[in-house]
């Protein structure tokens, strides 16, 4: 007779699961709470060898006890994991797969890890599936990456193991959604268990262990940038942005990659913005994480939206005077979300703007180097056209307009998110930005994945600015016209130097190459002193006090 | 370190001035001194950098910088501490803005 | 409208501290007087060495001026940027201006010139006093980003006014060099809000080591020097007694004090944790309201710490060294490390002070000893008095830092210009080491400094100026053969001038003869520029101060 239950695998083993810990652990397991000197334990029960397990390692937070915790089971009974992670930042993330315990690893970003991954990955010690954007990932916990464990950081939890995520939130709604719906195990830490939660983020009911952790989970201030250190040269392609593509297209919706080219350009939009009469006909609307260099637009009106794929140390009470600009929950506190600003940076932008390290000829833009390897993180969502958009804006059409310019009649129309790669045209030890071929072509070699790892496709990137001009890529007829548009750009590197002169005369002619002056930008006004703060102090004043930087940034 | 010459014929002369100096010899920056080199007929240039290597880079830079303002009877000299050709360039226009200005001409 | 006082060069300092367009510099740019030392090092010169010196008018007042580049080579003093310096003070005793102003910012000693920036720093100290004590006021104004360290920040002490932003610092070594030397648990370099509240215009402004403190805004600055113009402090023996009696009385307030919070509230703040919150408006009003307590006549002077570690040996143990001298006519005794007493020698009597065990010269032992040269001059007139060097250098404590090391360093150098100008003869002698800054205000300051052929003199060693400078060492090794500007040695101070001479001397009498031919021949105005050109070792200090002083 046919059993029913083996169409209930999951249900079961996730009841034997359950009943292992309650075994082990005996009265030591109180409701859901489990003490932090029982971690491993805890953890050596509900595993079984191969399992998906998911691990909040995020742009911010981190697990990091949780991570410690994992790093020191038996690998001879637990085994074979199959990490997944949006972040991987702690040495503990890499030490599973050099203790034996983890061997499979889908990820999206790695940043500090990137190195020792890379080594690791040589000698055969960690198997990557694939290496994902943010979206991507948390997309296939839907599909056929679902976390069969996941180990989760929260602020704080209450005795029947409902979790306040509270400003950093990130990715962890999403992160437990796809587990509890699909008969998984959920261990949290949190940093202390409250009476009462100043509100509920994640229920708990999708949530089965619960462990007050030694010390509060980590959390970096990664967008926190110093005015003091936006250089003149910064203030110039600010000004170039602001001018060329901001008016020009009339940006309201829109998102910044992290980095000092932009912090410079949130800094000019009260002072120069302010001098264009910008104010109130560009960036109303942010998917952006709490920079502490947009104070000054916010206060000066601009800001009508801001929601967050996480928080920032230190912006906390700020962000809770100011309900009316950022995400809030009824407590008061931000509530971010990853995954839904991500989406909301891929599908309700009009303009993405970031940094990158290379871009070759047909304007694919890599931050892959050699011997290392990073990810992407969310870039590519941000930075890419949206073609399954429907809804238009102004500045959609007119970018879509001007893609389409000089193409067969009675085409499709069609709208384009404008999305820019911002750049000096030399980096750190004259490296130049330009190169005629990626290194990320070598680095697929070394890394042995699939693709070159590229950022942003050159078929994406609607223009390039460097302080050398603007050039709008839209208007390129061809292959050859792109080409030296970006040559044209490209300044005093070899690719710059090798343009056919004639050609990027001509492409400035018709405006596809924009120098400074062409934009009406004058580079004698490229000063420090147009930004609206020109450092921490400057952010904390005009903040009327309530931006608290984080202890590395104060000098006072 | 290097020393690198270059010379610029076909300009305008502005007579005589007042030697102006801008920037500052830090690293990633330089500082450019314009002085009159009367009756020379030339824009000469002599550089002093720590970053060696690039003479093909400043050659391209004072070319250029040579096309936007065509100088004659003035000699440049820089101290150069590995700054980038923006921020040459830059220094490079904001001396020869100061020299319009101390030589009467619009700012 | 707000202009940064941090955020300009040096020049545009200038030009906006000064009446518009007023500035006339000398030996600007293009004369293109620039050290000679840097290019075998593969670094760049400036044009102006990092110094722009003039003449300029402040509110229509002829003032003369100085201003730092702290974006060069940090503001480190060399060869010819002392000489500037030294230059301008010299000139100010023949042009009188109402004022002379330094916009300081500087790391102290520039390494590349280590010698002739320590020698040079020396020389600006005593030019500067001359300019005070001829009835010009010196004003320092101190507001770069680089604050105001190592040598300059004696130099800044040595002035009749300090001006600083609460975005500066002041003090003399940097919290890097005491986390290297003593841990992280000492000085937490990278703790910002500390390194601030230890050396930052605020807390020198609520100790008194600053007189006036402004918002970074060159206008700020600028009606400051203007307020102090005319205004001079004349150092004399009730002035000094009184600054040392201030520094005693600190010392015994707040030498258990690990933090400048806790000074804050001794000093009578209610609330010392919101001082960091409060702009420059609102402390100036808050310390108008601080009742200054009384300062007990000679607490804090008892307790002199303990020793620091010692290397092993010492060229002389100094009780060797005294019979040496004085054929045991001498009653110098030693408490801890610090050398006093009286010594006879053909029928004089001398004065005897100093250190010994490589000290490093902390705030106790700097008082201490200028209360030996204050006690000699008012009760003691015309005897002279021998400094005996022997010094690891400053002490490199956050204690020290927070309590102004560099104020009590600069008091011992006033008090032994004083002793000079008062008619004593001072004469330094490095009889065993004399290491880093340890002997700018005691030796250095005299009216010269010998040596014994076997001292160790030097600002640092090759291997970790290498690891600083990032210059290799074997390369220092080469150049150190036929350029003293840098490497440590006492010939290379002689050859700079730095030393007038060794005193060598293996039989009993030759050190006396020697010790007598210094308090007889010894000249009282300073020569080491001129030595230093004579001799070969710096060859332009001597040319750049005459020319800036004739300008």
């Amino acid at each position: 007779m046919d059993t029913p239950t083996r169409w209930n695998t999951l249900a079961h083993n996730r009841s034997e699961r359950m009943q292992r810990a309650a075994q082990h652990l005996g009265p030591r397991l109180h409701g859901k709470r489990v003490d932090a000197a029982d971690a491993v334990e805890l953890l050596a029960a509900v595993l079984e060898p191969g399992d998906r397990v998911c691990l909040e390692g995020n742009n911010q937070k981190q697990a990091d006890f949780l991570a410690q915790a994992l790093a020191q089971v038996d690998p001879a009974q637990v085994h074979g994991l199959h990490m997944l992670l949006s972040v991987l930042a702690l040495p503990e993330h890499l030490d599973l797969f050099e203790n034996g315990i983890a061997s499979r690893l889908d990820f999206s970003f790695s940043g500090p890890q990137g190195t020792r991954l890379a080594r690791l990955v040589a000698a055969g010690q960690i198997r990557i599936g694939a290496i994902h954007t943010y979206l991507e990932l948390f997309s296939r916990y839907f599909v056929d990456l679902t976390p069969r464990v996941s180990l989760v950081a929260a602020q704080a939890a209450d005795a029947q193991g409902n979790l306040y995520t509270g400003p950093n939130t990130e990715d962890t709604p999403v992160i437990v959604e796809a587990t509890a719906f699909r008969s998984g195990i959920v261990v949290a830490q949190v940093n202390e268990v409250m009476d009462r939660l100043p509100r509920v983020d994640i229920p708990a009911d999708w949530v089965d262990f619960v462990i007050p952790a030694p010390r509060p989970h980590l959390i970096e201030p990664l967008f926190t940038r110093d005015p003091a250190q936006i250089s003149e040269i910064q203030v110039l392609m600010a000004m170039m942005a602001i001018k060329g593509l901001y008016a020009e297209y009339g940006v309201q919706r829109l998102n910044h990659g992290i980095g000092f080219d932009t912090a410079a350009i949130e800094l000019l939009l009260p002072t120069y913005g302010e001098s264009l009469g910008l104010k109130g006909r560009v960036c109303k609307h942010w998917a952006l994480n709490p920079h502490p260099t947009l104070i000054p637009a916010i206060e000066a009106g601009w800001v009508e939206s801001v929601h967050s794929f996480g928080s920032e140390l230190g912006m906390e009470n700020y962000i809770r005077a100011r309900s009316d600009v950022f995400f809030t929950g009824a407590d008061g506190s931000l509530r971010s979300n990853r995954a839904f600003c991500q989406a909301a940076g891929h599908y309700a932008c009009d303009l993405f703007i970031g940094s990158t390290l290379q871009i070759d000829l047909q304007g694919h833009s890599s931050t892959a180097t050699l011997n290392r390897i990073t990810g992407f993180g969310g870039a590519p969502n941000m930075g890419a056209d949206a073609r399954g958009r429907r809804h238009a804006t102004p500045a959609w059409l007119k970018a879509g307009a001007q893609a389409q310019q000089g193409g067969a009649a009675g085409a499709m129309p069609r709208g384009r998110k404008l999305v820019v790669q911002m750049v000096e045209t030399f980096r750190e030890h004259m490296q130049p930005a330009f190169v005629e071929r990626l290194d990320a072509w070598q680095m697929a070699e070394q890394a042995r994945i699939d693709l070159p790892p590229v950022m942003i496709y050159g078929d994406d990137v609607t223009h390039i600015l460097t302080e050398e001009g603007l050039a709008n890529l839209l208007l390129c007829r061809g292959d050859e016209e792109r080409e030296q548009a970006i040559r044209g750009v490209a300044g005093y590197t070899p690719v710059g130097l090798a343009r056919d002169r004639r050609m990027v005369e001509n492409l400035r002619d018709r405006r596809v190459i924009q120098r400074a002056e062409d934009l009406g930008v004058d580079k004698r006004d490229a000063t420090r002193s147009l930004l609206a703060a020109r450092s921490m102090r400057d952010l904390v004043r005009a903040s009327g006090g309530l931006y608290d930087p984080p202890a590395r940034f104060r000098t006072w | 370190m290097e020393t690198l010459h270059f010379q610029f014929t076909g300009g305008r002369t502005l007579g005589s001035f007042a030697p102006v100096l801008v920037g500052v010899v830090g690293s990633g920056n330089l500082e450019v001194l314009i002085e009159p080199q009367p009756a020379s007929g030339l824009c000469s240039v002599a550089i002093t950098t720590s970053a060696t290597g690039f003479g093909a880079i400043w050659a391209a830079v004072l070319r250029d910088f040579h096309e936007r303002h065509g100088l004659a009877d003035v000699a440049l000299s820089i101290h150069d501490m590995g700054a980038t050709p923006a921020v040459v360039s830059l220094r490079l226009d904001q001396a020869a803005a100061q020299l319009n200005t101390a030589a009467g001409g619009r700012p | 409208m707000n202009r940064s006082f941090a955020e300009a060069s040096a020049r545009e300092r200038i030009a906006h501290l000064l009446d518009a367009g007023s500035f006339r510099e000398i030996l600007g740019p293009a004369e293109r007087v620039m050290s000679p030392h840097l290019a075998q090092l593969d670094t760049p010169a400036a044009f102006d060495d990092g110094v722009a010196i003039g003449r300029g008018l402040l509110q229509g007042q002829p003032v003369l001026v100085a201003a730092q580049e702290g974006g060069f080579m940090g503001g480190g003093v060399g060869e010819v940027h002392g000489a500037k310096l030294v230059g301008l003070f010299k000139l100010a005793l023949s042009d009188r201006p109402q004022a002379v102003l330094v916009l300081a910012e500087s790391g102290g000693v520039r390494l590349h010139e280590a010698n002739a920036g320590l020698i040079g720093i020396s020389e600006v100290m005593r030019a500067l006093l001359d300019v005070r004590h001829a009835g010009i006021p010196v004003l320092m104004l101190i507001g770069g980003a680089k604050g105001c360290f190592g040598g300059m920040g004696l130099v800044a002490r040595c002035a009749d006014h300090v001006v600083m932003s609460d975005l500066a610092r002041l003090a003399m070594s940097g919290p890097e060099v005491i986390e290297s030397s003593h841990g992280v648990e000492e000085f937490d370099s990278k703790d910002l809000a500390l390194v601030w509240r230890t050396t930052g215009g605020k807390h020198r402004f609520l100790t008194g080591d600053c007189d006036v403190l402004v918002e970074d805004d060159i206008g700020a600055f600028r009606a400051a020097a203007g307020a102090a113009l005319g205004r001079t402090r004349p150092v004399t023996l009730e002035s000094l007694a009184d600054e040392h009696a201030l520094l005693a009385g600190r010392l015994a307030h707040f030498g258990e004090c690990h933090d400048a919070r806790e000074i804050w509230s001794r000093l009578g703040l209610a609330n010392a944790a919101q001082v960091t919150e409060l702009d420059t408006a609102a402390l100036r009003a808050l310390k108008s309201t601080l009742v200054p307590s009384p300062s007990p006549a000679s607490a804090g002077e008892t307790n002199l710490h303990t020793p620091s570690p010692t290397s092993a040996g010492g060229a002389a143990s100094w009780p060797l060294l005294l019979d040496r001298l004085f054929a045991g006519q001498h009653s110098v005794h030693h408490e801890g490390e610090l050398l006093r007493g009286t010594a006879q020698i053909q029928g004089r009597t001398l004065a005897i002070v100093g250190t010994t065990d490589h000290a490093a010269i902390g705030v106790e032992l700097a008082l201490a000893q200028a209360r030996v040269v204050l006690d000699t001059v008012r009760n003691h007139p015309g005897r002279p008095l021998l400094l005996l060097v022997d010094t690891q250098g400053q002490r490199l404590r956050h204690r020290d830092e927070l309590l102004g090391i560099n104020r009590y360093m600069a008091h011992l150098g006033c008090c032994i210009e004083l002793a000079r100008r008062s008619g004593h003869r001072v004469i330094g002698l490095v009889y065993d080491q004399a290491l880093s800054g340890g002997f700018i205000t005691s030796g250095l300051i005299a009216d010269a400094c010998y040596a014994l052929p076997e001292a160790q003199i030097r600002v640092m060693r090759l291997p970790a100026m290498a690891r600083v400078t990032k210059i290799d060492e074997k390369r220092l090794e080469a150049l150190s053969l036929s350029n003293p500007v840098f490497a440590p040695g006492v010939q290379n101070y002689v050859a700079m001038g730095g030393v007038r001479a060794l005193w060598h001397g293996d039989l009993q009498g030759d050190l006396q003869a020697e010790l007598l031919m210094a308090l007889d021949h010894t000249p009282i105005i300073d020569e080491r520029a001129r030595d230093g050109a004579a001799r070969g070792g710096r060859q332009l200090a001597a040319q750049v101060i005459a020319r800036v002083a004739a300008a």
